[in-house]
């Protein structure tokens, strides 16, 4: 089983796919609401003791998501990240992958929401420069979804990854950093 | 022990048995100096006059001339006539033996931690008085600097074995008992450290805006002690958001924060500060910290930064200063472990615990968490 650090999480990569029936959270147009897809399983582990099993899903009518699987132990915290938090791609192209970049972070509400981050927030939460540490996992390319995909809507200011399709070690990566770190620091929640 | 090795950044017991050697050999080789000058132009006599004029004054007296710490003090009191008997003594001489007196104290204290860091501040301002006043130890405390200075830049080879000192079974007695301090802090480190070992088993939840703690959902607050709100307030003072936190089977209470495990507090009686040596007041269990206070009579500055307590500190350290008050002079220095043990060091007596103290009403930056 492959493994790799990402900050203060560890990432252990689950050998094989696994069959997984379930309501994706952006279905394709006229598409059923519970589908049949396939996951590649990652288990993070903390320093703070956590360990959570997520899957990388591909739908056959629906995006691509990172989505809980099991809560295995850990600080109660992390709870939120079993129905909240779920990571999805849009397909672009043949081959590549547009993911969205938001993390979880205490905002409007008194508990963690997905919202978008400032660049200080993700290399915060990256512990370094987040762009580098995207890229060094395999990520293509780190930017706005203008500058990626060329996007003109509304949405094309917001901080988005291109991700070879599939690339489960880019997609944790991303996931680990705005997700499960931000749970960890507690982004946004004021002492 | 031997010496013969190198001296190695993370051996302890090689540092702080070598820090000794030089400090008694320099007292023994500055001694001898000062004694056959005095006898020769002072009076056959002069040390046992000194002694009868401290008994009388009421002061602690010294049992030998060549202790390091009598002749610092001595020397550099203007009015006595230690000073007479070493060569070289000028301005420098006395500007360099101040802060080394002091720290000098501190190591005899069984204070200050047995590091590298250490090493250089005692050995340089030791090699320094040496050299000026033309003590045979000089030449060995060159070669040991040099050492470590190379050790700390990362550039250290072989040692030449005939410039090494041969410490004595009191040197090796001396450093044996600062590794045995060193383990018990590794073993259990001041509130607000990091969590070393393994984890407690038993969860309980410390709420901020409940303000309580709870245990598998039942409030735990009357077990808390006497002052139940305290407790919760230190705790929460090292786990601002409170959460979750194990307790370890001695009580020792570990919490996270970003990701890191801490030592938040004690669940039921602090067992390290509950010891019997604490309550007599002589003995601290912490290693100075790298910062020199001096009490202002109504405050307390810090030497390295020139910043006042009342300033820096996040609560009001009105009750440190009127503890302070009570035990010191103003103008006196005092030094301050990791545990929060203020502390005064007064020559040859045994270091004095004046009160303790958390990170809110000490220097921000100065203790842990």
């Amino acid at each position: 089983m492959k493994q790799m650090i990402v900050n203060r999480c560890t990432i252990e990569f689950i050998d094989g796919e696994s069959s997984i029936v379930d309501k994706p959270m952006s279905v394709h147009k006229e598409a059923p609401p519970e589908q049949a897809g396939l996951v590649n399983k990652f288990r993070v582990t903390t320093t703070d003791d956590l360990d959570f099993v997520f899957g990388l899903v591909a739908w056959p009518q629906a995006r691509p998501e990172v989505r809980s699987i099991e809560f295995v132990d850990g600080l109660s915290k992390y709870e939120r990240l079993k129905g909240a938090g779920r990571l999805s791609f849009i397909e672009v192209g043949v081959d590549r992958w547009l993911g969205e970049i938001n993390a979880m972070k205490v905002n409007t509400k008194p508990y963690p929401t997905l919202c978008r981050p400032s660049a200080e927030e993700l290399d915060y939460l990256a512990g370094g420069s987040f762009e580098s540490l995207m890229h060094s996992h395999g990520v293509l390319k780190v930017g706005t979804r203008e500058a990626l995909v060329g996007d003109t809507s509304r949405e094309r200011n917001s901080p988005a990854i291109l991700v070879k399709a599939g690339d489960v070690q880019a997609v944790a990566a991303a996931f680990a950093v705005t997700r499960v770190m931000a749970i960890m620091y507690e982004l946004g929640q004021k002492p | 022990m031997s010496l013969t090795g190198s001296l190695i950044p993370d051996n302890e017991i090689t540092i702080a048995g070598t820090i000794h050697y030089f400090a008694r050999q320099f007292g023994v080789e500055l001694g001898e100096q000062v004694n056959s000058h005095l006898i020769e132009n002072a009076s056959p006599s002069w040390f046992a006059t000194l002694k009868a004029d401290r008994r009388a004054a009421g002061l602690p007296t010294y049992d030998d001339f060549r202790d390091s710490r009598f002749l610092l003090k001595e020397a550099l009191d203007t009015n006595g006539i230690v000073h007479f008997g070493v060569k070289g003594f000028d301005n420098e001489w006395r500007i360099i033996a101040t802060p080394l007196r002091r720290k000098l104290n501190a190591w005899f204290h069984g204070s200050l931690e047995p590091s590298l860091s250490t090493f250089l501040q005692l050995t340089e301002g030791l090699r320094f008085l040496a050299e000026r006043s033309g003590l045979p130890v000089y030449k060995q405390l060159v070669a040991s600097v040099n050492r470590a200075r190379q050790i700390e830049a990362g550039s250290f080879k072989e040692a030449i074995a005939e410039t090494l000192p041969s410490p004595t079974p009191s040197d090796a007695e001396f450093a044996a008992k600062l590794a045995e301090k060193q383990a018990e802090i590794v073993k259990r480190p001041p509130v607000g450290a990091e969590w070393l070992g393994s984890k407690g088993t038993r969860k309980i939840v410390i709420s901020k805006i409940m303000n309580d703690v709870t245990e598998n959902g039942a409030s735990i607050r009357a077990k808390l002690g006497s002052n139940p709100q305290e407790v919760i307030d230190s705790w929460l003072r090292y786990y601002p958001n409170g959460g979750e936190a194990k307790v370890a089977d001695d009580g020792a209470v570990m919490g996270f924060r970003l990701g890191q495990a801490y030592l938040i507090g004690w669940l039921g009686q602090d067992p390290i500060f509950s010891q019997a040596p604490h309550q007599n007041q002589s003995t601290v269990l912490g290693f100075a910290l790298p910062y020199e206070y001096i009490f202002t009579h109504n405050d307390v500055r810090d030497l390295s930064s020139g910043k006042l307590l009342s300033v820096d500190a996040v609560e009001d350290p009105k009750r440190v200063i009127e503890a302070l008050g009570v035990a010191l002079e103003e103008g006196e220095f005092f030094s301050a472990t990791a545990y929060g043990e203020l502390i005064s060091q007064a020559e040859f007596e045994e270091n004095r615990l004046i009160t303790t103290v958390h990170k809110n009403i000490w220097f921000k930056g100065h203790l842990p968490g």
